[in-house]
């Protein structure tokens, strides 16, 4: 407890709460502006085909940016050889991804309510399916946190930001790329795994040039995957801190 | 200036920003070409489709960012322990280390569209095996973009300059790229810096975006780089920065 609480004054003026709720605003911004005839009567159903693509886009670059500034802190000021005097390796790790997982939560409490908000200002007509509004919820977290506890490691591994930022950066693109691949291509990049999980798909009609949305059956074997190497790539961040030359 | 440039072009020897350098463009290649095998009876005007192809995503949204990573990287060993001090109390005035960096950003993005250049005469003549020679027009809309690109270096240098997180900067340019892309759509893409590099690469079209704008085009790239130019000068003079 103690460890979270000097974790949590470290992040005083360092805005990253806010910079994750700005990442979730963001997607949920261009995810309405995406959408042209809000009022129809898919309106819930096109903001849940669309976040997850936009998530794609976003995420991988939030999520490494945040980790590398959790991490940051102690790499910046060379601290690390105090800060292991001080407190153990574990609970250091274990608060940055304590802290992490709360800034995951922002992420997917921030869109869930933007969705059930905007439909309610837009006057939806059609009614908001609680079972997909969980479902983005936990599969955003998910992705998030598996990308969060990647960038964390490499960050822990590297220390120099460019590589661990190039590396977001790279994600973004690749998992964006990935949606629009076969689905045994788009498994291969974890960054966009945002899409196959998506419970809903776009069926598009090439002669009419129209689509509907349709629920799509969720993934829950591609989502405990997910969290099994959300998991791992948390183990192992906790790992190369214990062993980690000061 | 030269003497600036030649130290700033050192920082980048060996360093971290050429993986992102290499890969980037080359993720962006080979997507936009498998897309266009996939989709032949679709796209058949040749080399200008497998144009569309590949500036698809990577001018709409990650040159941006790969920019700010290169300023971004330029300016972190300032930000690292005293340096500023030391910038601060260098006998060379302080607003050449900014242009320096601007310079040396602006060569790292010109040696990458030349990069991506290559990689479509590549991949259009190996992998997709177009007739021809590529179109002209499309070394002119890189060379274009690199204008707007001039505008983003000075602004993403402005803001790696002013604010000590790596992160920040970088992931600002994703949004500025995200939201340049709902200017261009909206006919504004004059109006903000970060649209200037999508219309100057003519990106996902056929028809030249610019046909009738290139004035205005060339005066936003012009005044964006003027304005952001004025305040890092002002940023530097009139206020310390935070060691």
């Amino acid at each position: 407890m103690s460890a979270l609480l000097a974790e949590i004054r470290k992040m005083r003026r360092r805005h990253d709460l806010l910079l994750a709720a700005a990442a979730a605003l963001f997607v949920m911004v261009w995810a309405s502006n995406g959408k042209v005839n809000m009022e129809d009567s898919q309106g819930y159903s096109s903001l849940f085909y669309s976040i997850p693509l936009m998530n794609t886009t976003v995420m991988p670059l939030a999520m490494a940016a945040l980790s590398s500034r959790i991490w940051e802190i102690e790499t910046k000021g060379g601290g690390c050889k105090l800060l292991f005097t001080l407190q153990s390796r574990r609970s250091v790790f274990l608060a940055k991804a304590a802290i992490g997982l709360s800034q995951v939560a922002l992420v997917s409490l921030i869109e869930c309510g933007a969705v059930a908000a905007l439909g309610a200002f837009s006057g939806f007509s059609e009614p908001l399916s609680f079972r997909q509004l969980l479902w983005l919820g936990a599969s955003t977290s998910s992705v998030c946190a598996m990308i969060y506890f990647g960038a964390l490691l490499l960050s822990i591994r590297v220390e120099n930001l460019a590589v661990v930022l190039s590396a977001g950066v790279i994600g973004s693109l690749s998992g964006l790329f990935s949606a629009f691949l076969p689905k045994q291509f788009s498994l291969l990049l974890p960054w966009g795994y945002f899409v196959p999980l998506s419970g809903m798909a776009l069926h598009w009609d090439f002669e009419t040039r129209t689509g509907f949305f349709e629920p799509y059956p969720f993934n829950f074997a591609l989502l405990g995957a997910v969290i099994a190497l959300a998991l791992t790539l948390a183990l192992l961040g906790r790992r190369l801190v214990e062993r980690r030359e000061a | 200036m030269l003497r600036e440039t030649r130290a700033e072009n050192m920082k980048l020897r060996r360093s971290a920003v050429w993986p992102v350098f290499f890969l980037l463009p080359l993720l962006s290649a080979v997507y936009g070409t498998f897309n266009y095998m996939q989709n032949l009876e679709i796209l058949q005007h040749g080399w200008f489709d497998l144009w569309t192809q590949h500036t698809l995503f990577y001018a709409l949204f990650f040159f941006a960012p790969m920019i700010a990573v290169y300023c971004a990287y330029l300016w972190r060993l300032e930000h690292l322990g005293h340096n500023w001090n030391l910038v601060m109390t260098a006998p060379v005035p302080r607003f050449r280390v900014y242009l320096a960096k601007c310079l040396a950003a602006a060569r790292l993005a010109a040696l990458t569209q030349v990069w991506v250049f290559a990689l479509y005469v590549l991949m259009g003549k190996l992998c997709a095996g177009l007739p021809g020679c590529p179109p002209p027009q499309i070394a002119l809309w890189l060379m274009r973009s690199l204008l707007g690109a001039f505008a983003v270096i000075a602004l993403q240098s402005l803001l790696s300059m002013c604010v000590r997180s790596f992160a920040v900067p970088v992931l600002t340019a994703l949004g500025g790229g995200i939201l340049g892309m709902l200017f261009v759509a909206r006919g504004g893409g004059t109006l903000w810096p970060y649209a200037l590099v999508i219309l100057g690469m003519n990106a996902n079209r056929r028809e030249d975006m610019m046909a009738s704008g290139l004035l205005s085009y060339l005066a936003a790239c012009a005044l964006f780089v003027l304005l952001f130019c004025a305040l890092a000068k002002l940023a530097l003079e009139k206020r310390d920065v935070r060691a």
